[in-house]
């Protein structure tokens, strides 16, 4: 080649650089026409929800299986063995049906339902023994009394223990007795270390179970999920004073109080104080009350299922908001044996943002922070509708790890803390019970 | 962007494939391409757009006379070429830009296509054989037939227009 000849080449080459042909009329249109509907295989094609149904079955099959497994599991109510009332008895009659002699120490009034908080400790006997033995933490002067009182009591004793023990919880395996003093009647505590009755509810700490299908894309996402927050409930100590008083009055709710056979006028008729009737039990007589007692109250795992929104801001960044709907139950059993059911149906809204701080080809790692509002818009406990006015709030925060196993299918962990904040009602409920959650959630998520 | 582009984006796509039906629709695909990889395009300075777009451009029309086996059409190699008188810089520069992209339409595929690689996209004859599927001899030789068609053709036009 001769180089020095080539220039004119270049000239040419820098001549027609720029060179711009005429172009024809109706290019544009005729390009646009293609680009909006592309038929060539070089332009990326979007599949429709239609021809991806195979995808959608095989997740809504996933979701399904997912939630009756929760369910199933979850089903199984946590046992919170929260001791309130003890039946209580007015009098210790020193002999039935007499009317014990006033002497004998047992005039001073018997009280009606006390509510108070105390600890105390009584040893269990069982039914054969005659002397109870009732060990109170509170140095009163009842006690000397209850102690004068106890010796005299005798037999009766344990007609009573055997009454009270009717109408104690489920687990009298040991058929052990409550023996309780008039003063001590209206005891209303759940004693700790009350062997063998107490049953320790365990802190179950279930993880949640949340099957969580969230598409997670650049713009918007949709996702699905299915789960439940909160553990199991704790050992509860003491008494409140406030759940006494929450739970609705059962109208034909009996217990507590015995009338006292004592406080006879001299023509030996016993004053029933207002309100109370007195009904017979085992030839004891016991006042019933209009409201009852709440003994127990056993929380069930709560159940939430949702539709959550996220929507990517960049740089990892995305915020995440949905709806779900909370389902808690609990079965409240009273001082009468009596049991309701408490179910309260709550609609939420979730607020999250995320922020993937490690992101990989395959797996990722992220943070959450964010909480939920949500309001009860149904509740029942036993035929009474509850209204509960309050909004529930609640802050939440998690790490999470997904790893993708195809490029539209992920599976994530998240543990993490949760927190309900007392809504400020009187109703029972595992949030109110425990406001700091340890939760484990996992799921699916799609991606678009 | 087409409005800015197609032009000289049409203007390529004529001075490989000659026929002016078969270069709009070259253009038509090409763009269709362009913005199906738009996203893959960083941008890195001025022009780095159209660099893009020419590079993607070219693809397109070398897949096309690629498979049109346009390569095997070729003059015959046995002639030697007449000696001729290469035109200077200047004399060039007087050709006007549509009467030389006429004359590089005129030459025979085989020709036009070598000498659109070599000359306006500086590739070596190895990259040429490597792309067109030919020796690079082959390459060679074409590029010297292609230069004296037209450096006769640049010269018969000054010839008529002095």
């Amino acid at each position: 080649m001769k180089q020095e000849n080539d220039l004119w080449l270049k000239k040419i080459k820098t001549q027609l650089r720029d060179y711009s042909e005429p172009l024809p009329a109706g290019g544009w249109e005729r390009l646009e026409q293609s680009l909006s509907a592309p038929k060539t295989p070089s332009v990326p094609t979007r599949k429709g929800w239609w021809s991806r149904r195979w995808e959608w079955a095989a997740v809504a099959a996933i979701f399904i299986t997912t939630f009756l497994i929760t369910w199933w599991v979850l089903r199984t109510p946590v046992v919170d063995v929260h001791r309130s009332a003890e039946p209580a008895l007015a009098v210790m009659p020193d002999a039935l049906p007499q009317p014990p002699v006033p002497d004998e120490g047992l005039a001073s009034p018997i009280p009606v339902v006390k509510q108070q908080q105390r600890t105390a400790h009584i040893s269990r006997t069982p039914i054969s023994e005659e002397k109870p033995s009732i060990i109170y933490k509170e140095g009163s002067a009842a006690n000397n009394e209850v102690g004068a009182t106890n010796s005299g009591v005798g037999a009766t004793n344990s007609d009573a223990s055997a009454t009270n023990s009717g109408v104690g919880t489920k687990e009298a395996a040991t058929a052990p007795s409550t023996q309780q003093q008039p003063d001590a009647a209206q005891k209303s505590t759940a004693p700790t270390g009350q062997q063998p009755k107490y049953r320790p509810s365990g802190t179950l700490n279930l993880p949640d179970r949340k099957k969580n299908l969230t598409a997670q894309a650049a713009k918007w996402a949709v996702g699905l999920s299915v789960g439940n927050t909160g553990t199991g409930s704790s050992v509860n100590n003491g008494m409140d004073n406030a759940i006494l008083a929450l739970h609705p009055p059962m109208m034909s709710a009996k217990q507590s109080g015995k009338p006292d056979l004592a406080d006879t006028k001299d023509d030996g008729i016993v004053e029933i104080p207002e309100g109370q009737d007195v009904y017979f039990e085992n030839g004891v007589p016991f006042y019933s009350k209009e409201t009852a007692q709440v003994k127990d109250i056993r929380h069930s795992m709560p159940i939430s299922v949702g539709v959550s929104f996220r929507r990517g801001l960049g740089s990892g960044f995305s915020v995440e908001t949905g709806l779900m709907y909370t389902y808690l139950s609990s079965e409240i059993e009273y001082s009468n044996a009596e049991k309701s059911n408490q179910n309260l149906h709550y609609i939420g809204i979730p607020l999250r943002a995320n922020w993937n701080f490690v992101s990989r080809n395959r797996w990722g790692l992220y943070l959450s922070a964010g909480g939920a509002v949500e309001k009860s818009v149904y509740g029942k406990s036993g035929d009474q509708r509850l209204n509960v006015k309050p909004l529930q709030f609640s802050l939440l925060g998690v790490i999470g790890a997904q790893y993708n196993l195809t490029k539209r299918i992920g599976i994530y962990l998240e543990p993490g803390v949760s927190y309900y904040f007392d809504d400020g009602s009187d109703v029972e409920t595992i949030r109110k019970k425990n406001p700091l959650n340890f939760t484990l959630q996992a799921g699916f998520r799609l991606t678009y | 962007m087409y409005e800015q582009y197609a032009g000289r984006l049409l203007a390529l796509c004529l001075r490989y494939v000659s026929d002016r039906e078969t270069a709009e629709d070259l253009l038509h695909d090409g763009f269709i391409k362009i913005f199906g990889v738009l996203d893959k395009f960083t941008w890195q300075g001025e022009g780095s757009l159209f660099a893009w777009m020419t590079r993607v451009m070219t693809n397109i029309v070398l897949g096309y006379l690629r498979k049109n086996a346009v390569m095997n059409r070729m003059g015959r190699l046995d002639d030697e070429p007449d000696a001729y008188d290469e035109p200077d810089e200047a004399a060039v520069e007087r050709v006007p830009e549509e009467v030389l992209m006429r004359f590089i339409r005129e030459l025979p595929t085989g020709y036009r296509t070598v000498f659109n690689l070599y000359v306006i996209e500086e590739k070596t004859h190895k990259e040429i054989a490597l792309l067109l599927g030919i020796n690079d001899k082959s390459s060679a030789s074409q590029l010297v037939r292609a230069r004296a068609l037209l450096a006769k053709k640049v010269q018969q036009w000054l010839d008529c227009n002095t």
